[in-house]
């Protein structure tokens, strides 16, 4: 792929042997810095709602009995067994106007009008947190699931507060979980350009979305290829920075 | 010494059905070395977080100076544990461990720098300040734990089992160390163990405890020559008790074990009550060695050897077991040898029945 990202477009397919940077070229243009702006955006808003919520879940979810907790796993595991793709098109059905997440908000006069929530943004956003959640969860789970709590029985001992014993132990000792999980939800989010097909019809286009046109209908595998590089590239950043600051080439929950 | 420093009152706990304090009554003097000793599963560990405040009874009131601190919580106690894990904090090194208490107390910097020092060198632990916690030995993260507790100048100290995770040697010198520290701070400490030689060695008194309740609370003196149960009889150090009824009462009282008549300690207990009389092992006399009465037929049932003593063990007509304890490695006595026991009525102890 590396080698393709340097060839030379074909005139009708394929590419032809001929060395140039003209595809990283122009990746420098606007047009694509602003795809690549639009997309980190969108993952780090969706990986900032991914935290907000999925810490607090994976850390109540820890500390409940072992019924408690293999209950919640299976709930959280459920949803793998259907496809994604098809997961997301039931999103399609609820965000829908006049779908039913309309319907129940009108039933129970929260909103007036139909909402149009489907190809917005914020479709966007809800779907990528949907379907990167659970691997925050877990993540997360996993190394609160290993904490040892009389180190929180000794900082309250030493005369720290419930929250003071949180951020000064408890958090510290499970960042290596929150940013496994940032690593985890991260990455995929860059590439995953059906849900901003499916739930933002077009409207928002990703990296991922410009590499499967480029594929698919622009018949330019070369510059398909560069935009995949940068992302790797990317990709082995965070990577890199997680390693830097978690101290550990283990991805809590994975391996 | 002022009495009632701190005071526990009828006690309870329970986790789900399951009763884990039933009533317990304690008063401790200022600067005192207290143990609760006691099996796995006793409740003294949970007895320690009480005091500590980490967990609240269902019942019962804990008082300080006599004041009530029942139900204020650990942070603002001024009591401080050594966890029988250590619970060090990994994250942090050695001095960030120790300094901890103090830098939530919004001390200044450099008067903590100057407290951790002093407390690392009591701890002989000079010089340690930026080791990491994960790559000290058991002994030394056991002092770490140690200063970490007594630079908060608790007014109790409580110990969990500290000294559990090291082996023999290293436990017999914290146990002096441990005591060195606490008589030049003289710090009220109460101290948890199963260990009835760490108990004895470092206790002013021993609180002997076993399921929930306190069986005896004395010297170690006491806890050893009069065990009050056959509980406190049998934990510290084993001692034999023999089943018997009482013939004669009184000052020369006789009692029937294993159908023979043989004298025990002076009692007051009625005539044809069943009794449990205790001998510890080294009082029991063995065949020619000067019974001072008739003494109980045995058969010598196995001989073992382990911390400079030899053991060994009888069976009665009856079946029970009793065990002698002899200095050296031999004992001229084969197995399957026929022979009798017996004691001097004064190293006789007569004891409650316990609890299975």
């Amino acid at each position: 792929m590396v080698y393709l990202s340097f060839m030379t477009r074909g005139d009708i397919w394929g590419f032809k042997n001929i060395f140039t940077l003209e595809n990283y070229k122009t990746l420098l243009d606007p047009f694509y810095l602003n795809i690549f702006y639009n997309s980190i955006k969108l993952s780090v808003i969706s990986v900032f709602f991914i935290i907000l919520i999925g810490y607090p879940f994976g850390y109540f979810m820890a500390k409940q009995n072992d019924k408690w907790k293999k209950r919640i796993m299976f709930l959280i595991m459920l949803p793998f067994w259907t496809s994604g793709l098809i997961r997301l098109y039931g999103w399609v059905i609820v965000f829908r106007s006049n779908g039913t997440l309309d319907k129940i908000l009108m039933a129970l006069n929260i909103t007036e009008k139909p909402l149009k929530l489907l190809y917005s943004y914020n479709a966007v956003v809800l779907g990528m947190i949907y379907a990167l959640l659970p691997f925050m969860i877990l993540s997360v789970y996993s190394s609160v699931e290993k904490m040892d709590w009389s180190l929180v029985d000794a900082a309250r001992d030493l005369g720290a507060s419930k929250w003071r014993a949180f951020y000064t132990i408890t958090f510290p000792m499970t960042l290596s979980g929150l940013l496994s999980g940032i690593v985890l939800t991260f990455v995929p989010s860059m590439g995953l350009f059906f849900v901003a097909e499916i739930l933002g019809g077009n409207k928002i286009v990703l990296v991922g979305n410009v590499i499967q046109d480029l594929l698919s209908r622009g018949n330019n595998q070369p510059l398909a290829a560069a935009i995949s590089v940068i992302l790797m590239l990317m990709t082995i950043i965070t990577l890199f920075l997680y390693r830097k600051i978690a101290k550990t080439k283990k991805l809590e929950g994975l391996y | 010494m002022t009495e009632n420093f701190l005071k526990l009152v009828n006690i309870e706990k329970s986790f789900g059905t399951e009763k884990i304090l039933a009533g317990i009554n304690l008063e401790i003097s200022k600067g005192e070395f207290i143990t609760i000793l006691g099996p796995s599963g006793c409740g003294k560990t949970t007895l320690l977080r009480i005091i500590s405040g980490i967990e609240y009874p269902d019942s019962g009131n804990v008082l300080l100076e006599n004041n009530e601190i029942t139900n204020i919580p650990a942070e603002n106690r001024n009591v401080n544990t050594v966890f029988q894990s250590y619970a060090l904090f990994p994250h942090m090194n050695v001095e960030e461990n120790v300094g901890y208490g103090l830098k939530l107390k919004k001390i200044n910097k450099d008067i903590i720098k100057k407290q951790v020092d002093e407390f690392l060198e009591l701890v002989q632990l000079k010089g340690y300040n930026k080791r990491k916690v994960t790559e000290l030995s058991g002994g030394q993260k056991q002092r770490v734990a140690l200063a970490r507790a007594l630079i908060m100048n608790p007014k109790i100290l409580l110990l969990d089992e500290p000294l559990g995770a090291l082996d023999l040697k290293l436990r017999r010198d914290m146990q002096l160390e441990l005591k060195r520290i606490q008589k030049k701070m003289g710090i009220t400490t109460i101290y948890v163990t199963h260990d009835q030689e760490e108990a004895i060695n470092m206790s002013d008194r021993i609180a002997v405890m076993h399921k929930g309740n306190f069986e005896q609370i004395g010297t170690p003196d006491e806890i050893y020559n009069t065990p009050k149960t056959e509980f406190v009889a049998k934990f510290v150090d084993s001692a034999n008790i023999f089943r018997g009824k009482l013939i004669k009462t009184g000052k020369d009282a006789e009692a029937l074990i294993s159908n023979h008549k043989i004298n025990i300690c002076e009692t007051k207990l009625p005539v044809e009550s069943d009794i449990l009389i205790c001998c510890r092992t080294e009082e029991i006399l063995i065949g020619d060695e000067n019974i001072p009465n008739q003494g109980i037929p045995v058969v010598v049932k196995e001989k073992f050897f382990g911390g400079g003593n030899l053991r060994i063990e009888f069976v009665l007509e009856n079946g029970e077991i009793a065990t002698a304890r002899r200095h050296g490695i031999d004992y001229n006595l084969k197995i399957g040898e026929r022979t009798i026991i017996g004691w001097n009525p004064k190293n006789t102890v007569i004891v409650e029945k316990s609890d299975e």
